[in-house]
């Protein structure tokens, strides 16, 4: 049976608005830009077709001028942009009172205790690795990669409009990562209750409710119990996971023509980083959360050091 | 605007829009800062119009915020913003159009009291005082700790100052609910602080004693050591040095022996007034019907509506687990002696006068046939032995054996052989034979004795062994078999039988109850509701006063809906209560809370508390405060009123209703402090002597301890304002004129005292019913009885003492009858004298007037 009454209580609790914002304005924008990048790409299909015309020149469709001034005609686009959301920002302030709560209070904790929502997502991550990887490496990585991404891109093509042929694998490696952290945003804020438990929409949150789950570590699954053995097993297993993930990664960035033609034209050192970040977040990630939420597995790899 | 030379549109049409919707936000944006609505500037607006209508004038209030800040204590209370009228004494809410906000206090005498300008409004009632901006926020519904308390609990707000006040003037409510939280026996599970008096006590003393025992034993080695090296060294110098040392250690060991000697003496009256809430378990196969037992454990409130011993919801194989255990604990012996039989109808006469209802019953569901303190005991036939009763009723203190409560056993006859002692025991002789320390002697319960003869006794006896309306049957084979008892000691110790019982093996059990002297402070949500919780979300009793409520009423509802298994289910049993008596105990729980001097949410600066310390008041009070304890511990108003308007158990019985009946109450004692010296009544509660012979009802023997009566004089005298200690002046000699005089007056026919007053004569006696003037002088006091002489009803209403005796003669009382002729010249004050000459009556005197 749903529970519409803690249904609508997550929902209309104004921490979470943001959220419900998020959702909508992520759907609007996956739209309009695979709209526009449809429409580059059909131009970008033209052109190939046609040698003889420089993209550049052509207008985008027939009538248009070739080319405009940015003053008035960009920039008064981003003031009617910018006012728009001002004046949504300033209707928001007025009609939703910030989301404050009793006096805080040292001897009680709130249960759930959650992040700003803009953190749920490296909370949630809590879950599926220990906080040195999930709080500390995980956050550096993704930070690096993001900075790297310039220096990884082999093709001059595609910057600067929208496109989808011309940077199938940039746009899949972002999107990807960016649907594991809005995912990650989503379960945290609307699936976990007290005690960070898994509640399914319309299911009523109980404190005392309890997870009755034990938890593994993937050698165990293989009947490995000795701590040598175990340890030994999860080295392996990361290994063999790299060599796997790297190998699909390999087969999804060589898919299409464009894709091998940007491949050729990449260095070795770019091509062995981009698969490092690629495989350890983009593949790692995912794999581990489907393993702790399928499997019941804690960790591959057991150290007496760490534990991955 | 240019068109856009790509898309061919005009911008303007919404830059204009947007611009002047933002204009229009930001306006909104200033009004709501700045202008915007506030509740209370509409009520205001309400209340100077409803003024108006009502009284032909204006209100006489510029609008505004209206604040009390009392620094001392960081109250910001602006909650007169709204109730504008909460000061004014007579205003109703009828009057303001039925508006209860507007309303005047409904008790302006707590108003009185507790002046607003220094406590506020949140200090008792709670809510968010500084809060204007939503009803909801400034009483505290919405992010607040402390919520407005519901109109039913506003008493709540009492406890935090007045948490050492077993009774409070203005509070009926909480009275009531800290009754029932004392009679229902919430105390003997859930510890409270205070409620526990005796317990905690015992507890303090037992370990401060085996502290200093320990610190002794050290001291002792040390010394023996010292004495040792001493004797050992190689010079004079040494051997002083260390024979000094071992003097310093005697000398600390002798001052702390005394202390322990002192300890111990507290030790044992504490033992001595320690009681508990239910039967002494102990004595069941000496006092009980077998078959009985399982019946009564079944479903105690269908044998006995009412009583105290709450439903434990057994199932049939507890049930017999557990009686099992219960009968196989008890003592079988030495039993009580066997008795010939009594006349039950001169018992049950003896039961009726004497005051034993005070206390008890003996009829079903009529509330006006006897006290509810005690049990009914309309169906006592059905599961008492007749021997054991009569020693009960003879008296109700008198232990099958002792208890040690070092050796943590009863002692039996054969204890005391060994040491060639006989097998005797009571207060006076509480030693353990074994260790010398003190025995628990007496049993422990709050049923005095009422010096009755062993006939009477019998009689009582025989009298309630015939009240029964069947017969106790069943197979009670089943009690005797070990395994079932083994299982019942494991759910006596579930559900804590122990707590209210004595019962072997569970003498010192801990309490199984959560403390819930704070419980009101814990956030709301440490409380479990369970699977509950939406429910009571929804259904709008998510908050601590629906909690408590929905738990008294249905104590293990918060199992409901979750699968647990047996022993970790909620084990509180249920017990009657009215939906009064829910809200009482409730108020009482809500007002359970933690008030630290400061700490980061509530202050309490210590000057609020009562009774402020360091007033000249502040003893007085103290003794107040401590005697309401012992005064509800013992049942006192079972036959004395204590207050004025509140009337004693007896007085509301039907038997009592008609006038002649109620010359029969027991004495009215609330100018008792006043009437008698500390000293007589310090005898007269450890040895009750009879002081009106009319009354059949006579002042049991509670066997006080030495502690308890000095808190109870105590009481009285700070009870009538007397000072402490109370130091009596000498009283003035009389000359022979003045004893002539005041001899006149005494047999004069207009005041003949001497014939209410008894006088020791048997034939007169027969007659007479006032206090015997010999008693006089060693009981009262001068001073009442001046006041009692002029105007008598002024102390006890409806009291024989005629009225009118003497008339105000500018500064001097003179007697009203014809005043003798040995008067002549007299100027002194009549009154005056007859006291002095009351106070130097004595036998001879008496006898002289009687002559005459």
């Amino acid at each position: 049976m749903i529970d519409w009454r803690q249904l609508r209580e997550i929902i209309t609790t104004p921490d979470n608005v943001p959220i419900i914002g998020l959702i909508l304005a992520i759907a609007f924008y996956v739209w309009y830009g695979l709209r526009q990048a449809r429409a580059n790409d059909r131009l970008i299909r033209e052109v190939e077709a046609d040698p003889g015309r420089h993209r550049k020149t052509q207008p985008y469709e027939e009538g248009w001028e070739r080319e405009v001034q940015v003053w008035p005609y960009l920039l008064r686009i981003e003031f009617l942009a910018a006012l728009i959301v001002t004046l949504l920002l300033l209707v928001w302030s007025l009609c939703i009172n910030a989301p404050l709560e009793d006096p805080a209070n040292p001897g009680q904790t709130m249960n759930p205790a959650k992040a700003p929502w803009y953190f749920v997502g490296l909370q949630e991550l809590l879950v599926y690795f220990d906080p040195w990887f999930a709080g500390v490496a995980l956050p550096v990585l993704i930070l690096i990669g993001l900075m790297l991404f310039p220096y990884l891109d082999a093709s001059p093509l595609g910057s600067g409009y929208y496109t989808l042929r011309q940077r199938r694998v940039a746009l899949g490696a972002f999107g990807a990562g960016f649907a594991i952290w809005i995912g990650a945003i989503l379960v945290g804020t609307f699936i976990r209750g007290p005690g960070w438990v898994w509640f399914w929409p319309g299911q009523t949150w109980d404190h005392t409710r309890a997870v009755y789950e034990t938890t593994r570590d993937l050698p165990d699954l293989i009947g490995l119990h000795n701590g040598v053995a175990k340890a030994l097993a999860g080295f392996v297993a990361i290994v063999l996971f790299y060599a796997g993930a790297g190998r699909l990664i390999h087969w999804l960035v060589t898919r299409s023509e464009t894709d091998r033609r940007i491949y050729r034209a990449t260095s070795a050192l770019q091509y062995y980083t981009f698969q490092f970040f690629a495989i350890t977040i983009l593949a790692g990630v995912p794999a581990k959360i489907a393993l702790r939420l399928l499997l019941r597995v804690k960790y591959v790899l057991v150290t007496p050091w760490f534990n991955i | 605007m240019e068109q856009d030379p790509v898309t061919g549109k005009s911008l303007s049409g919404p830059i204009l829009v947007c611009t002047l919707l933002m204009l229009a936000a930001l306006g909104w944006a200033l009004y709501d800062d700045a202008f915007a609505q506030r509740p209370w500037k509409r009520y205001q607006r309400d209340f100077a119009a409803l003024w108006q209508a009502r009284m032909k004038r204006p209100a006489s209030f510029t609008p505004g915020i209206r604040q009390i800040y009392v620094p001392e204590a960081e109250i910001v209370d602006r909650c007169e913003s709204c109730h504008l009228g909460i000061r004014l004494k007579a205003l109703t809410a009828a009057d303001m159009g039925n508006r209860a906000v507007f309303a005047g206090h409904p008790n302006p005498a707590l108003l009185e009291l507790h002046d607003p300008e220094r406590f506020g409004c949140t200090l008792c009632h709670n809510g968010n005082g500084a809060a204007t901006t939503s009803v909801d926020k400034a009483h505290g519904r919405v992010n607040w700790q402390w919520p407005l308390f519901n109109k039913d609990n506003a008493e709540a707000g009492c406890v935090a100052c007045h948490a050492n006040d077993r009774v409070l003037e203005h509070a009926p409510v909480l009275n009531e609910g800290r009754d029932l939280y004392q009679q229902k026996g919430c105390a003997a599970c859930h510890r409270q602080e205070g409620f526990d008096r005796d317990a905690d006590a015992l507890a303090a003393v037992t370990q401060e004693i085996s502290r200093l025992e320990a610190l002794q034993r050290r001291e002792q080695a040390g010394m023996e050591s010292e004495v040792q090296q001493g004797d050992a060294a190689a010079g004079d110098e040494e051997a002083r040095r260390h024979y000094a040392l071992s003097e310093t250690l005697r000398v600390s060991m002798s001052s702390r022996a005394g202390k322990l000697a002192e300890l111990s003496q507290e030790k044992r009256y504490l033992l001595q007034d320690r009681k508990e809430n239910g039967p002494n378990l102990k004595d069941v196969r000496l006092k009980l019907r077998k078959s009985w037992v399982p019946i009564w454990l079944k479903d105690p409130q269908a044998f006995r509506p009412g009583t105290r011993m709450p439903d434990f919801r057994l199932t049939d194989a507890e049930v017999r687990a557990l009686s099992a255990f219960v009968w196989q604990a008890g003592l079988s012996g030495p039993a009580p002696a066997a008795q010939p039989a009594g006349n039950a109808q001169r018992g049950r006469e003896i039961f009726e006068t004497r005051g034993c209802l005070g206390c008890h019953s003996a009829a079903e569901n009529s509330p006006g046939a006897g006290g509810s303190f005690a049990a009914n005991l309309a169906r006592e036939g059905e599961k008492a032995s007749y021997d054991y009763l009569v020693r009960w009723v003879h008296n109700p203190r008198e232990r099958t054996r002792p208890w040690c409560a070092r050796e943590k056993r009863d002692l039996g006859p054969e204890d005391y052989a060994r040491r060639g002692l006989p097998f005797a025991f009571d207060p006076q002789h509480d030693r353990c034979p074994n260790d010398g320390t003190p025995l628990r002697a007496q049993n422990m319960t709050v049923m005095p004795s009422l010096r009755l003869s062993v006939e009477e006794s019998r009689d009582v006896a025989a009298y309630l062994v015939s009240l029964r309306k069947g017969e106790a049957s069943g197979d009670a084979g089943f009690m005797d078999d070990p395994k079932l008892a083994e299982a019942g000691r494991k759910l006596a110790s579930r559900y804590g039988c122990g707590n209210c019982h004595e019962l072997s093996g569970f003498e010192d059990s801990p309490r199984v109850g959560t403390e819930l002297t704070k419980e009101a402070s814990r956030p709301l949500e440490q409380f479990d509701f369970g699977a509950l919780e939406s429910r009571a979300k929804s259904e709008g009793w998510y908050s601590r006063k629906g909690f408590f409520e929905h738990k008294l009423r249905q104590p293990r509802i918060y199992d409901e809906g979750r699968a647990r298994k047996p022993e970790e289910r909620l084990r509180m049993p249920g017990i009657p209560l009215t939906g009064a008596e829910v809200s009482a105990l409730t108020t009482f729980l809500l007002g359970s809370v933690d008030v630290p001097e400061r700490n980061a949410f509530r202050i309490l600066p210590a000057a609020y508390r009562y009774p402020p310390p360091g007033t000249p008041e502040t003893a007085r009070q103290k003794a107040v405060q401590e005697g309401w304890w012992m005064v509800k511990k013992y049942n006192c108003m079972g036959c004395h009123t204590l207050r004025a308007g509140v009337k004693s158990g007896l007085s509301g019985l039907d038997r009592f209703e008609d006038s002649d009946a109620q010359e029969q109450l027991p004495p009215p004692l609330y100018q008792e402090g006043a009437r008698v010296k500390p000293e007589w009544l310090a005898h007269f509660l450890e040895n009750p002597g009879t002081v009106r012979t009319y009354l059949g009802a006579r002042m049991p023997t509670f066997h006080f301890s030495p502690r308890e009566i000095g808190t109870l004089v105590r009481f009285f005298e700070a009870l009538s304002g007397e000072p402490s200690p109370w130091i009596p002046s000498p009283a003035e000699p009389l000359t022979e004129q003045e004893r002539r005089m005041a001899r006149a007056i005494f047999s004069s026919p207009a005041a003949p005292c001497l014939k209410c007053h008894l006088t020791g004569d048997p034939r007169h006696d027969r007659t007479a019913t006032a206090p015997n003037f010999l008693t006089a002088a060693a009981r009262l006091k001068p001073g009442w009885t001046a006041r009692w002489m002029t105007d008598p009803q002024n102390s006890a209403p409806g009291t024989a003492m005629p009225s009118g005796l003497f008339r105000r003669e500018g500064s001097r009382w003179v007697f009203a009858g014809e005043i003798p002729r040995d008067f002549a010249g007299y100027s002194g004050d009549h009154v005056d004298l007859l006291v002095r000459y009351m106070f130097q009556f004595d036998a001879a005197e008496q006898r002289r007037l009687l002559v005459h």
